[in-house]
């Protein structure tokens, strides 16, 4: 299992320095160079010429990509163009957002879409069966920003229209806190939180839950076609016990893999939803950064989304083998 | 009716529809008894018709100094009922021709198709929606990006005049969702179509050749498929000036990993089948084998990727728009039109709902004709029927 385990990682860190040599060609393959933002009638040549000199671009190319490495795997990330302060900072503020964001939408769109799953399997070929495909194909086909619009719409302005609409549900347009966030108490301060969770995690989750209820139905309905299930069922079992204990231990096996599947979708709707919901995460600082040309915010982002892709990946593997004794790790 | 090749053979062929039946699109199927394919070939040539007679000026303007899009409409218009009616007089002259008759893969997997009720309905609307971007000047009376007196026609409500009412400049919404359906469908055919290729190609090289070359080409597409797919994008096509073009160029070559790893695992079964060996005792050159010999045999699965990949594609396209980094205003595509309306969520719903409903559509369609090609396309399904 250990041994497993450290293989897993081993293999990782090849993947990673490959990322990283990547977003460095991709930084390299664009034309002008840092300097070109500075260049300026006033500015003269020399000074640009020093600035090369200084941020090492005189380098030939196999140093700059040493360097880079370097400072890139000690958490050096540069310094942003349009902030003006170390990139690494800008992420240690944003990245717990996005992962609070995210790690709400992959609870729910899990509960959700297992729940789901497993009505389907129960109630195979019925009328809801057929109701819950159908709007599953609908939910999985709508882009995620769109629909994080038409929530706000609704859920944001159109209720406070209705009178007899319950204030709860009556959800804020933008942000991750109300203006009063601060003034508020312990328990206050996580209800406002949830409050400003639910639209943009909703928006975020619901196209994947669509498709893991999808994953979940025929795995479920794989399990209870097998004998087990049948024994279970013959020594008189009541339905519930014999769905919810014994036949969806063994369904939810492969829907752990798709943990790791569904995060990359996750990050790149994050981007979308962050943009529509004005949440502070990282999705919102890459397409600011890229608003405003600030490459070395760009690339870090990039950087660390793809590390935490593999991470999740990692973290999925190994949950797996730990669920699921068959695997055999040679 | 046999049913031994799980195809039926129409007995009903032998009464020939009379000649006469021919001069009426889509008559001779609907005599025939294909009720649903003879009224859809003549819903078609009546639309297009009503069409011809409601935009009467504008075709003639076409004739006088009409735009290069004006003549693409009118050749559609035209190519439409020539089509309608030649399908008709095509199955009266080979009454064996419709499909029937063979036997092959292809044949079987149509027939199949056919009877997917849901896939079918993808089909029509895939094929409304192609024939209404390629007619787009005819069925409106705007253009695109035309606007008159802004004071008087701004956020107009949808109405008979402006289905989707009109935008923050006075512009109508249907229009653009209309030319905006250009893009969004071309970039997507496009860049799916380079997308399959380079993933066909390099995952048959890889599972052909296998050793160092399957490592080195895996282990790039384990690298490709770590970024979420459209930060990569935005990295990429921030470093350049965002275009039509760079867009199609870009996501063709990002989106191949998943295709290559489809068609990498069929390779790696097919290369140790019989046929493959036979070849490779003969002595033809990897090349031959490949393109040959595996290819066609792994093109079921490709052609569901494909066509689940362009639903996929729109979807990621419209993002791109929507977050700007795509096609550039004024020139409509459905998510800068759903950008565009943002600031005026409130005041005008209709200029974001309908492009996203457009889109839902549109995806749908795809992703229905891609389930039903799966099912289809899947000899394994067949033959458990």
């Amino acid at each position: 299992m250990t041994a497993y385990i450290v293989r897993r990682l081993l293999q990782a860190i090849p993947l990673l320095l490959g990322i990283l040599t990547l977003v460095f060609v991709f930084m390299h393959a664009a034309p002008g160079d840092p300097t070109a933002i500075y260049m300026h009638p006033s500015v003269a040549p020399e000074v640009l010429e020093q600035m090369r000199q200084n941020w090492g671009l005189d380098q030939p190319l196999h140093i700059q990509y040493l360097r880079w490495m370097k400072s890139f795997l000690t958490g050096d990330f540069g310094v942003s163009l349009a902030q003006n302060r170390p990139v690494a900072t800008i992420l240690a503020e944003r990245i717990p957002n996005t992962l609070i964001l995210s790690g709400t939408s992959l609870l729910l769109i899990f509960a959700i879409g297992i729940a789901i799953g497993i009505i389907q399997a129960v109630r195979q070929y019925s009328l809801l069966d057929n109701a819950l495909t159908f709007s599953a194909l609908f939910i999985y086909s709508m882009p995620s920003f769109w629909l994080g619009l038409m929530l706000i719409l609704i859920f944001a302005y159109k209720v406070y229209q209705v009178d007899w609409w319950p204030a709860v549900l009556r959800f804020p347009a933008s942000g991750m806190a109300s203006v009063d966030y601060e003034l508020l108490g312990f328990w206050a301060k996580i209800g406002d939180r949830l409050h400003h969770l639910v639209l943009p995690s909703f928006a975020l989750g619901v196209s994947s839950a669509a498709s893991i209820a999808r994953y979940m139905r025929s795995s479920m309905l794989d399990v209870i076609r097998q004998d087990y299930i049948r024994t279970a069922r013959a020594k008189g079992l009541p339905e519930r016990t014999v769905i919810l204990k014994h036949a969806l231990k063994n369904a939810l096996l492969p829907i752990i893999t798709l943990l790791g599947l569904y995060l990359p979708f996750l990050f790149s709707g994050a981007v979308l939803v962050e943009h529509v919901f004005a949440w502070p995460g990282m999705g919102r600082t890459i397409v600011e950064a890229i608003y405003q040309r600030d490459y070395p915010v760009v690339m870090a982002t990039t950087f660390v989304f793809a590390v935490m892709v593999v991470v999740a990946n990692l973290i999925a593997d190994v949950l797996y083998a730990i669920v699921d004794p068959r695997i055999r790790y040679e | 009716m046999s049913e031994s090749n799980g195809l039926p053979t129409r007995s009903r062929h032998s009464s020939r529809p009379h000649r006469a039946a021919a001069l009426l699109p889509g008559l001779p199927l609907l005599l025939r008894g294909r009720a649903l394919s003879g009224l859809s070939l003549m819903a078609l040539a009546a639309c297009m018709v009503t069409l011809l007679v409601l935009a009467s000026d504008r075709v003639r303007t076409t004739f006088g100094a009409g735009r290069i899009d004006e003549w693409i409409a009118l050749l559609t218009l035209l190519g439409a009922m020539a089509a309608a009616w030649g399908l008709g007089v095509a199955a009266i002259l080979w009454p064996g021709a419709a499909g029937d008759g063979h036997t092959s893969q292809w044949a079987a997997a149509w027939h199949d198709f056919r009877k997917n009720r849901l896939a079918v309905v993808g089909l029509y609307v895939m094929v409304i929606l192609c024939l209404a971007t390629l007619l787009a000047p005819f069925l409106t009376p705007f253009a695109p990006g035309a606007f008159n007196d802004i004071a008087a026609t701004r956020h107009l409500p949808p109405s008979l005049e402006h289905l989707m009412g009109t935008d923050r400049f006075g512009r109508d919404v249907f229009t653009r969702v209309l030319y905006g359906a250009r893009i969004s469908l071309s970039i997507g055919f496009i860049a799916v179509g380079i997308s399959i290729t380079l993933g066909t190609l390099i995952g048959a090289m890889s599972g052909y050749f296998g050793g160092v070359v399957d490592t080195v080409l895996m282990r790039f597409v384990d690298m490709l498929i770590s970024f979420p797919r459209l930060v990569l994008l935005i990295a990429i096509i921030a470093l350049l000036e965002p275009s039509v073009t760079l867009v199609i160029v870009v996501l063709g070559l990002t989106l191949w990993p998943s295709t290559a790893r489809i068609v990498r695992s069929e390779v790696l079964s097919l290369r140790e089948r019989e046929f493959v060996q036979a070849a490779r005792a003969l002595g033809l050159k990897a090349p031959r084998i490949i393109f040959r010999h595996i290819v066609p045999n792994v093109l079921g699965p490709v052609i569901v990727a494909a066509t689940l990949g362009i639903g996929n594609i729109i979807l990621i396209e419209a993002g791109l728009s929507f977050l700007g980094m795509s096609v550039q205003p004024p020139t409509p595509s459905w998510g800068n039109i759903i950008d565009g309306g943002r600031e005026y969520l409130v005041q005008a719903w209709w200029v974001t709902t309908f492009p996203g409903l457009a889109i839902v559509v549109t995806v749908i369609a795809f992703n229905l004709i891609g389930d039903g090609l799966r099912d289809a396309l899947d000899p394994r399904l067949r033959l458990r029927r």
